[in-house]
């Protein structure tokens, strides 16, 4: 029984961990489609990639709205979408844009965002939040929001003065969208008039409207194109830009280059858990070597009813793959019920959604390798039964 | 004109000596002997594709030479990097036409001066590149299940040639060798 269950303890550890990785991989994947570049600050390709889209990682330096508008202009540029990062709402991000972000941003299987009830952002300060945003904090359209400046639930200075209200509720995307609190750019402009390096200035507010409220800088902006063949050439124009030094990057590429940062901590997590499994297939080994000792009489008199050696180590080998394939089917049921138990806290503190789904090729591989592994375990027994001879097996032994 | 030009001029160079600036700006001229970039963005029936590789992997050498023979080859390898339908070969079911198919060798100092034109006192360049461009328009794009690369049989000093390939189906990024030589397009 404990064989069984240390086998299955480390299958579950040894899907788990391919399940985690392929789903951070397509989670990632699925959360930026049809965007043909992002441009920011010259930082690295794979910070502006997580930072804009993922907001996660080390903040990356702000770009002119002048540079913003111009790119936007040229010629072969289909749409763009800005994003202005940096505000928070009780630990979630604020993030400034335009009304394009609701009909041109993509994610997975090219979806644009959906609202669950209300409506896009139509006034300064309308405010739309993702479907975590809602649900957690249990908002409702009409709801006043305060924006906090900086980052993290505990930010001591807020923009008190100026709440915002909830027009909009999108629907779930499994997407960093969930987790966000999206206003217009003049929003973010407006909550920050009258502010100055970050300290309340007394001052009878002017009437805020969007036209005077055109930010001077914004975190970054994505990019469609109307024909991917002039992607090469945009990107080499954006990063030679002259009046100010500029990234873009190719979503897709940049992810790329990120899942080939971490191939080295995932091969890694893939030998540690192979070695768990190793551990309990010896285990299992020892178990059956020890029983064996036991069953010296059992199988003696086997023997004498005229079951042959072949028949013997049949049932030897027979016995571990049985076992082995009981502690494969209780390990699927302990990593399927953890994902279960676990979805909704990884998802709350990573935005990484695991679905419960059947194991794919590589998954039933590794456990076909498995098997094929406590065969040639149980075959280590056998042979030993095989090697005894019937008489040791009658003789008692002092 | 003439002053608002040279301060033009005086920027670039000036960007071209802030060793940060440089470094990310020529992302694309990365030069690393033994090593070729290819970018291949398709879109609807078109095919475009440039090649850039080190001079040193194509011809051995990346000087400006006068030398009868280095010219020879120099030309020699121009014309063969010209010849797109031996370089690549199209999986799949599609037949294209050839719209453009040329190189050039380019050294460092006319990449970095590329707004003025006048070449007088070049000095002798240490870099040298090659650089190709190729524009294929094609019928049936959707049938295209692989490009393969040809380039490794001609030229056995690119070790490794980086691609990067925007289509509809996605942007790649893969490094292919001798040994490895396909680039798969999934639809």
């Amino acid at each position: 029984m404990l064989t069984i269950f240390s086998i299955a303890m480390s299958v579950a550890l040894l899907l788990g961990v391919e399940k985690v990785r392929v789903n951070a991989q397509s989670s990632f994947a699925n959360t930026i489609s049809g965007t043909d570049l992002i441009v920011g600050a010259r930082s690295g390709s794979i910070q502006l990639l997580l930072y804009s889209v993922f907001r996660i990682g080390d903040a990356t330096n702000n770009i002119s709205f002048q540079s913003y508008q111009d790119i936007a202009q040229q010629k072969g540029v289909k749409w763009t979408i800005p994003i202005s990062l940096g505000d928070s709402h009780r630990g979630f991000r604020v993030m400034g844009t335009s009304r394009d972000y609701f009909s041109v941003y993509q994610y997975g299987e090219q979806r644009t965002l959906e609202f669950a009830s209300g409506k896009q952002f139509e006034g300064v300060f309308d405010a739309v939040i993702g479907s975590e945003v809602a649900n957690v904090l249990n908002y409702a359209i009409g709801d006043q929001v305060i924006v906090s400046h900086g980052t993290g639930s505990a930010s001591f200075t807020q923009h008190k003065d100026k709440p915002f209200v909830i027009s909009g509720i999108l629907k779930h995307t499994g997407t960093p969208v969930d987790r966000t609190l999206h206003v217009s750019l003049a929003g973010i402009e407006a909550m920050h008039v009258n502010w100055q390096g970050a300290v309340k200035k007394r001052k009878a507010s002017k009437a805020l409207t969007e036209a005077n409220l055109q930010p001077e800088s914004i975190t970054a902006f994505l990019v469609g194109l109307d024909s991917k063949i002039a992607s090469f050439k945009m990107q080499r124009y954006i990063n030679e830009y002259k009046s100010e030094p500029l990234l873009a990057i190719f979503p897709g590429i940049a992810l790329h280059e990120l899942w080939n940062l971490m191939s080295v901590a995932e091969k890694a997590l893939l030998i540690i858990s192979m070695f768990v499994v190793l551990a309990a297939l010896t285990g299992m080994l020892a178990v059956s070597l020890a029983g064996l000792n036991e069953r010296r009489r059992e199988v003696a008199i086997l023997r004498s009813v005229g079951a042959s050696h072949w028949h013997i180590m049949g049932l030897l080998i027979t016995e571990t793959v049985l076992l082995t394939i009981a502690g494969i089917l209780l390990g699927l049921a302990l990593l399927y019920s953890g994902i279960w138990l676990a979805q909704p806290i990884i998802e709350k503190n990573y935005g990484l959604f695991i679905p419960i789904t059947a194991p794919n090729i590589r998954e039933l591989g590794m456990v076909c390798v498995l098997l094929t592994a406590s065969f040639i375990v149980g075959l280590v027994p056998a042979y030993r039964a095989y090697k005894n001879s019937l008489a040791d097996g009658m003789s008692i032994r002092s | 004109m003439k002053l608002s030009n040279s301060i033009t001029i005086m920027l670039a160079s000036l960007m071209l000596t802030l060793p940060a600036h440089h470094a990310i700006a020529s992302e694309l001229d990365a030069h690393e002997h033994g090593s070729a970039n290819l970018d291949i963005a398709i879109d609807t029936d078109t095919i475009q594709m440039s090649f850039e590789s080190p001079a040193v992997n194509i011809v051995g050498f990346e000087y400006t030479t006068d030398d009868k023979q280095q010219l020879l080859l120099i030309k020699q390898a121009t014309d063969f990097l010209s010849n797109v339908d031996a370089l690549f070969s199209l999986v799949g079911d599609v037949s294209c036409q050839i719209v453009k198919s040329s190189a050039n060798w380019v050294t460092e100092h006319e990449e970095g001066h590329k707004e003025h034109e006048d070449h007088d006192e070049t000095p002798l360049s240490e870099h040298a590149e090659f650089i190709a461009e190729y524009e294929l328009t094609c019928n049936q794009l959707n049938n295209l299940a692989a490009i393969k690369v040809n380039l490794f049989e001609f030229f056995p000093a690119i070790a490794d040639l980086d691609v990067q390939v925007i289509y509809s189906g996605g942007q790649i990024k893969q490094e292919l060798n001798s040994n490895n030589t396909l680039i798969e397009l999934t639809h």
